[in-house]
Order: structure tokens, then C-alpha cells, then sequence
């Protein structure tokens, strides 16, 4: 069931005051039922799925809590078998192509990749999930969790199909918690539930059509530099608005039963640098990646250099591989690696050679532009059907220099111009309205009449435009990771 | 008890904006304050009321055109048959200055021409299959379609040709419905194979037919038998009893006009901007149009270049070398396929043109350009039908 569907928004409308409704020691088996169910309208038969994950993962857990030294033993079974179903379900056909590419320069027959199965939604979001579960369990941070808690963890309908990716400890204590319904959290949920609608419907949809024609696989070769430039913002930006707009709606729906969920993306592409870019895009699973993937494995080596600067290539790999199967994905996660490593590096000789030029404006300027080309430039692995595709678009990014020649519509050029004009002045207006709210929230009168009058009409406003703009065909970017 | 009253004034509050705002027309509003700050000329010159007549019109511009074939079989059941392919410039109407408000239904330059072929007694039966923003890829996907079905096959063609017919390119997704047929998908399977400018796009869009579960004995896909997209049909199916969301199409056209406004008044970008095309896109183009040339040879069909009347205050090219490129492909093209070509380019006055916004139409003319252009194209069809393909 699509976040952006009539059918989610009356049905979410209605269980959310359901909620509200029933005593508070119904409400955690409500909401596990409804996640249930959530799951199983897109594909009953896929229920199996994240329940037998569960029951593996919940064994392996209460295992390694009382095996005392085998417990590493149960916590390798359970993210074995978790990153196993993974691997099953979403790198089997990758696996087996690109073995056949090799058994085959050796004359070896192929071997099957078996059938064609689709892929189960959200089984990259709730298999780290349950992979922090496991590592969290392992080091004595979650105790006296039940087999329920752990389903309504890995299952709760909002973040299930694409996040944000949240931890145990930071979601199922709020369960725990009765809370009272207060009209803030209808309105919390609802700023970011109808901002989420505006940014999908709107603002990504629109840039969707001009991305496939740019990106299409008879005519990329025509484009000039400037085109594969400006297609290469039009995809940042759609994607961005894409994601941001699910995680808005994921945690506009939460709020509307009183539950937080952390914040997935903050104004990304104004980061200074690389490192601060990971800290503001998809941050929720830079924070996994972080936890559970890069402080464990160099931990040891804290300040090894070329040890380092590998292992945060490699993981970035591993991230770029975790987003789709294919080698476009891995390049793109590379190239952020690179990034990364690159402005570790000038870190570290800032501070071995301090100088005042090195902290100046111009180059912290310049480490700003080189941030977004770099990103902008990178989105064009991640989108590009081929490697073939990909290398061309970027040699004619960087060393064509035709940047003259038009190929698209105007409009193409002035949609994708005036959506980076309005992403570029994102905070600044989110800062307004932050200022605008707070002033009225000094008068309780006007506090009131803002919430009765004028926040409907701008909530109004932006259901027109999801009503006006609505593509039933268009589902969301992450929904394929 | 204070916080359910103002939940449920949030709530209701909302929902008497959302239908004030459904049932208004706000966009609109909006298109006609910008047209009055900015001396914009008023909202008739682009006329909305055009002729429909699904016997002889392809009646979904584009989207969905098979329909409008099914229907074409009786029309044509009969008498000689004129097809005539083209752009928005076939089915749309924009007023020039001094030309008096419609009071009825606008007429095009084809639909001119069918309606005087009748009136003359003539067993002509002209046909208009045309699209805004048309593509030559397009115009033989349908051709490809019409000529696998015996009682569909025209006997002449009469293709428009401009400069700005050449710039765009794809063929669109309501088309795809064409591939249910099985001769129709084999006869695009082949074009596909070909290797000409044009087969990369007949790949991807019959790989496309197939992922939509166009394709004849087909299953249709898991996702549209899931249960929350049969939910969700119900859900539309439901909602479309509503005014607002009946007409979300319309309030989409205005807040569309409202953007291209904004970039007429405060950008001062005409539409006419002139560009080049890309290589692949011109050959895509191109190729297309020399493929449809072969076709009508082979099946016998008159096919007929009619190069349209051009604004001459807004030129369409950019460079004068887009010009004569252009001016060697026809010639090019008169010569390899003995096809005759029409001149019509200068034929109609500045002031015949139809005004949009607050300048001139770099596309559509005006009434008495639709007639004159029709009054030229009568006897040529005539003479064309007489003669031998």
C-alpha cells in the first residue's frame, strides 16, 4: 500500500483514531495487526518473510543471552541467516550473473540463478534492523524484550518498506509508555504527513518524466555536457524529494499515535564537506553503517591510515551494494568512499600542518562546490541503466564541454532550475515557518485561530496539489532497495 | 475535552478548505490576475471550445487511441481514404488580433477540408489523427497499426512537416495499448529489428508494453492483483462520485498555465525558443519519416509531404544551418521516394497567426490561417487522390 494512496490516508485516518480509542494494553497488538496486515496488502503470501525472520532472530537472541561464551555463535547463526535471506532474495541473480561471466571465460557450463522472484518489500531495511537487534542484544543493551516486541520492531508499518531505520531501544520503550492524545501530535503528524504528499506528488513526480527521457538507454548518447549536468541535479533532487517525502510521511504517521521516529534527512545537499553530507542525507542508516559497521571493525586501528581510508571505501561499497544489485550502485557507494577519504585525508593534514588559508572562506567555499558536484556527479552510477551508459555520461559531464547545445524542452531546464532554487532556500523557509509558529504560539488566541484557520488551509492546499498531481503509477525510489 | 474540540476543528476546518478549494477554481484565479497585472490578452484567444467529431477526429489525442481506430472502420467502410497526421497545430485554434470572440465550436484547417469534401459531394473521407507535441516515431507507430488492419489501411497520407515536429521525440505510454494486438506487435517487434534511428525507441517501448502486462495472453501483474491496489481502485471508484476530485484534471491544466505564465511574464522565455536538435533525436526523427515513406510504397499507399505554414515573426530554427539542414532533408526526401512535398511555409500572413498570452503564437494560427491553409489543401488532395501511389 502506497503512502501516497486515497486508500492509505482514509485508512490511516481511521486506525489512528481507533488507536486512540482502544485501553492502552490492546494498543501494542493493534498496531503489530495493523503492520501485519499493512505487509500483507501488498503480498499475502510474503508474510512469511519478516515472521520467520523474527522467530530465527528472537531464537538466536534469547540463545546468545543464556549460552554465556557461545554466544558469538549465536549471534553469527543470526545475522548468517538474516543477511543469507537477504542475499537469497535480492543478490542471487547478481551473484549468479556475474559467476557465469567468469565460468565462462573458463568454458564452464552456467549455473541457474533459479526463478524469477520478486523481491520482498522493505527486506533491506528490516534486515539491518534485525541485525541491531541482534549486535544490541549481544552487547546488554536490550533486555526482557518478548517475541511481540520484536515483530512490532522490525514490522511497524511506517518504517518497515523504507525507514527510517530505528533502533530497539529508541522505539519499542515509547510502546511501553501510556501516552494521552493531545491535538499537537494530529497536527505534528499532519505537518509532516501533507508535506510528505507535496514532495512526492509534486516536486519528485514531476522531475520523474524528465529523468526517464534523460536517462533513456537509445538517446542518453545525444545529450551534452550541460544536459547531463542539469539530469544529474533533476535525479539528486528527485530522489532526495522521494526519500525525504517517505520519511516525512513515515514519521507523520507515527506521530499521529504518538510514537518518534529519528529524522531521516536534513537539507543534504548544503553540506560543507563530504563527511558532513553522510551526516545529513539518509541519516539514519549512516548512523547504522556508523554503530555497527565502521567503529566495530576499527576499533582496533583507530588512526591507521591507509587501513582506514580503505576500510571506509570498502564499507561505502558494501552501502552502494545494499541499494540495489547491480555494479552501478557499487560505484556510486565507491565514489562517496573516495569522497570521504579524500576529505579525511586534508582533515588530517590540517592538522599536522595548521595554517590560516586552510580554514579560510574560499576554501571551505570550495569544499562546498566540490561536495555537490561530487554527489550530483555520482547519482549518475546510481541512475544510469549500464556501465556503459554511466562512463559516457560522465566523460561528457567532464570532458565534453558542449555546453551550448539543448536537447530537452525548456521546461525540463526551468522545472529542474526552479526545484533547486526551492531546495536551495529549504531552510530558510522551514525557518520562517518555525519563527511564524512561534510567534503565535505566544498568544494562545492566536495559537488556536493558526490551528483551526490557517494551518488547514495550507494543509488544503497541499492535498490539492497531491490530489492534482497524483500518479498511481509512480511508486517510490526506495521502495526497489 | 479542549483538545478533541480543536482536533476535530483542524480536522473539519481542513476539510471545508480542501472543498472550497476542490470545487473553486484558485489556480485559475490566479492565471487571470497574472493575465490582468501583466496586460496578458485575454483567455479566448486560445480557444478551448474545439470541433469534436469522433468519426473523423482521433478522439484521444494521442492517449488512447484505439478506440478511435475501432470506430475509424466504419467511417471508412466507404469511399476514399485521406488520412491526415499532424501536431497540435491540426487541432488547435489560437485567435489573431481583430478576430471576434468563438461563439461555437473552432474548426481546424483538416477539419475544414473534411467538412467541404463532404459538402462537394466527394466519396473523400478525411481523417485527422493528431496529437499536441505529436512525434514522427509516433505517427508510424500508428501507421504500423492502421496498415496491419485491412479495413484501416488508408490510401493516401498526407504528413505535416516542420521544423518543430522534428524536436520532439518518444512515443507516448497511452499508446502502448496498441500492442494488445498481435499483428500490430509483431509489425513493431520488426521495425524494433531493424537497426534504423528510430528501433532503439521501439525496443524500449515494446519492453515497456510487456512490463505493463500490454501484451496479449499475458498475465497481469502481481502488484495490480494485490489487495491494497484493489483497494485502491475501489477507493477511486468511490471518490469519483466527487466534483473535486472529478476535476483535479482541470485544476492540474491551470496550476500548469500558472507556472507557464510565470514564465512568460517574469522570465520573458517564449515558447518559441528555438533550439537544435540532437543527433540521435533528429535521426530518430528522420528515420521514422523515411520509414513511413517505405511503407506507403510498399503498401501502395500516396503518401504526401505538406510543409505547414510557419509565423513569420518567430523563427523556429536557431542557426541558419539548422534551416538549410532542414531544407536537404526534404529535398532529400522528394527525391529518394519520389514524394511530393507541398510548400505551404510562408503561405499564411503574420497577422492571420493566433496570439498566446501577451505575444504571438509560434504554432497556431488564427481562423482566417486555418482557412486559407484549408482552401490551398482542398484541390491538392483532389489531385493527389487521382493520382496513381
Amino acid at each position: 500500500m502506497q503512502f501516497n494512496s486515497y486508500s492509505y490516508l482514509l485508512l490511516l485516518g481511521a486506525c489512528a483514531a481507533l488507536y486512540w480509542r482502544l485501553p492502552f494494553r490492546f494498543r501494542r497488538g493493534y498496531v503489530l495487526l495493523l503492520s501485519a496486515l499493512f505487509y500483507a496488502a501488498w503480498k499475502p503470501s510474503y508474510l512469511w518473510i519478516p515472521i520467520l525472520l523474527c522467530g530465527v532472530v528472537y531464537w538466536c537472541g534469547t540463545r546468545m543471552a543464556a549460552a554465556g561464551p557461545r554466544a558469538g555463535a549465536y549471534l553469527r547463526c543470526g545475522i548468517g541467516f538474516t543477511v543469507g535471506l537477504l542475499v537469497f532474495f535480492k543478490y542471487r541473480v547478481f551473484l549468479a550473473q556475474n559467476l557465469n561471466g567468469l565460468l565462462a571465460g573458463l568454458h564452464v557450463p552456467p549455473i541457474p540463478a533459479g526463478l524469477w522472484i520478486a523481491l520482498p518489500l522493505g527486506i533491506s531495511f528490516y534486515s539491518f534492523e534485525a541485525v541491531s537487534y541482534l549486535l544490541d542484544k549481544r552487547q546488554g543493551r536490550i533486555k526482557g524484550e518478548s517475541l511481540a516486541d520484536l515483530a512490532l520492531f522490525v514490522s511497524f508499518w511506517p518504517h518497515m518498506i523504507a525507514g527510517p531505520i530505528v533502533r530497539f531501544r529508541e522505539l519499542i520503550p515509547q510502546f511501553r509508555t501510556e501516552k494521552k492524545w493531545d491535538w499537537p501530535m494530529l497536527t505534528q503528524g499532519l505537518d509532516r504527513l501533507i508535506w510528505g504528499l507535496v514532495q512526492k506528488n509534486l516536486l519528485a513526480n514531476s522531475l520523474a518524466a524528465w529523468v526517464e527521457e534523460g536517462f533513456a538507454g537509445h538517446s542518453y548518447a545525444a545529450n551534452s555536457s550541460t544536459d547531463n549536468w542539469v539530469l544529474a541535479a533533476a535525479f539528486g533532487l528527485q530522489i532526495y524529494f522521494d526519500f525525504a517525502a517517505y520519511s516525512n510521511m513515515a514519521i507523520g504517521a507515527a506521530n499521529l499515535i504518538g510514537i518518534t521516529l529519528p529524522e531521516n534527512f536534513r537539507t543534504p545537499y548544503h553540506a560543507a564537506n563530504p563527511a558532513e553530507f553522510w551526516s545529513r542525507w539518509h541519516m539514519t542508516l549512516s548512523r547504522w553503517i556508523r554503530d555497527y559497521l565502521f567503529f566495530p571493525l576499527n576499533a582496533r586501528h583507530p588512526d591507521a591510515g591507509a587501513r582506514l581510508y580503505l576500510s571506509l571505501i570498502g564499507i561505502m561499497a558494501v552501502v552502494g551494494l545494499w541499494h540495489g544489485a547491480g555494479w552501478g550502485f557499487v560505484l556510486w557507494g565507491i565514489l562517496h568512499g573516495v569522497y570521504l577519504t579524500v576529505y579525511r585525508m586534508w582533515e588530517r593534514w590540517t592538522e599536522a600542518h595548521p595554517a590560516p588559508w586552510k580554514r579560510s572562506g574560499a576554501v571551505r567555499l570550495g569544499w562546498r562546490a566540490a561536495t555537490l558536484v561530487g554527489v550530483l556527479a555520482a547519482w549518475i552510477p546510481f541512475r544510469a541503466s549500464s556501465l556503459h551508459q554511466c562512463l559516457a555520461m560522465l566523460r561528457e559531464m567532464f570532458f565534453g564541454f558542449h555546453f551550448t547545445r539543448l536537447s530537452f524542452s525548456a521546461n525540463f531546464y526551468l522545472g529542474t532550475g526552479a526545484i533547486a532554487v526551492f531546495c536551495a532556500l529549504e531552510p530558510l523557509l522551514l525557518a520562517a515557518v518555525e519563527r511564524l509558529e512561534r510567534a503565535a504560539q505566544k498568544h494562545q488566541t492566536a495559537w488556536v485561530a493558526h490551528a483551526i484557520l490557517l494551518r488547514p488551509l495550507v494543509y488544503a492546499l497541499g492535498l490539492l496539489l497531491f490530489m492534482i498531481f497524483d500518479d498511481r503509477n509512480v511508486q517510490f525510489i526506495y521502495f526497489q532497495f | 475535552m479542549r483538545a478533541a474540540v480543536i482536533g476535530a476543528g483542524v480536522i473539519l476546518s481542513t476539510a471545508l478548505w480542501l472543498a472550497a478549494l476542490s470545487v473553486g477554481a484558485p489556480f485559475d484565479a490566479a492565471n487571470g490576475a497574472l493575465d490582468r497585472a501583466f496586460g496578458g490578452l485575454p483567455a479566448w484567444t486560445q480557444v478551448r471550445n474545439m470541433y469534436r467529431n469522433p468519426e473523423t477526429q482521433e478522439a484521444s489525442a494521442g492517449e488512447k487511441p484505439l478506440a478511435s481506430f475501432h470506430r475509424l472502420a466504419g467511417y471508412w467502410a466507404h469511399g476514399g481514404r485521406v488520412l491526415f497526421i499532424g501536431n497540435s497545430q491540426m487541432q488547435m485554434v489560437s485567435l489573431a488580433r481583430g478576430e471576434a470572440p468563438p461563439t461555437g465550436p473552432e474548426k481546424t484547417w483538416v477539419d475544414l477540408v473534411t467538412d467541404e469534401l463532404a459538402k462537394s459531394g466527394s466519396d473523400l473521407k478525411a481523417y485527422r489523427l493528431s496529437a499536441g507535441g505529436m512525434t514522427y516515431a509516433e505517427a508510424l507507430w500508428d501507421i504500423l497499426y492502421l496498415t496491419a488492419h485491412p479495413e484501416l489501411k488508408p490510401q493516401a497520407i498526407f504528413l505535416q512537416m516542420n521544423y518543430q515536429f522534428l524536436w520532439s521525440n518518444g512515443i507516448r505510454d497511452g499508446m502502448l495499448e496498441l500492442l494488445d494486438d498481435p499483428a500490430f506487435r509483431d509489425a513493431a517487434a520488426r521495425e524494433a529489428a531493424r537497426g534504423d534511428g528510430y528501433s532503439g525507441l521501439f525496443r524500449e517501448r515494446l519492453q515497456a508494453g510487456a512490463a505493463r502486462g500490454a501484451t496479449a495472453g499475458a498475465a497481469p501483474s502481481t502488484e495490480a492483483n494485490a489487495p491494497a491496489e484493489r483497494l485502491e481502485s475501489e477507493v477511486r471508484q468511490g471518490l469519483s462520485g466527487w466534483i473535486g476530485f472529478r476535476e483535479r484534471g482541470r485544476q492540474r491544466d491551470d496550476f500548469l498555465n500558472l507556472l507557464y505564465r510565470a514564465r512568460i511574464y517574469f522570465l520573458h522565455l517564449k515558447p518559441s525558443t528555438a533550439r537544435s536538435i540532437s543527433e540521435v533525436r533528429l535521426r530518430e526523427s528522420q528515420t521514422a519519416v523515411e520509414r513511413i515513406a517505405e511503407i506507403c510504397r510498399e503498401e501502395n499507399i500516396r503518401f504526401v509531404l505538406l510543409r505547414v505554414p510557419a509565423n513569420p515573426l518567430i523563427s523556429l530554427y536557431r542557426t541558419p544551418e539548422d534551416h538549410d539542414r532542414y531544407m536537404r532533408y526534404l529535398a532529400d526526401m522528394a527525391s529518394r521516394f519520389a514524394t511530393p512535398v507541398y510548400d505551404f511555409e510562408d503561405l499564411v500572413p503574420a497577422q492571420e497567426w493566433g496570439l498566446a498570452y501577451n505575444g504571438p503564437d509560434p504554432l497556431h494560427m488564427g481562423r482566417a490561417g486555418h482557412r486559407l491553409l484549408a482552401s490551398r489543401v482542398i484541390p491538392i488532395v483532389e489531385l493527389e487522390m487521382a493520382a496513381k501511389p
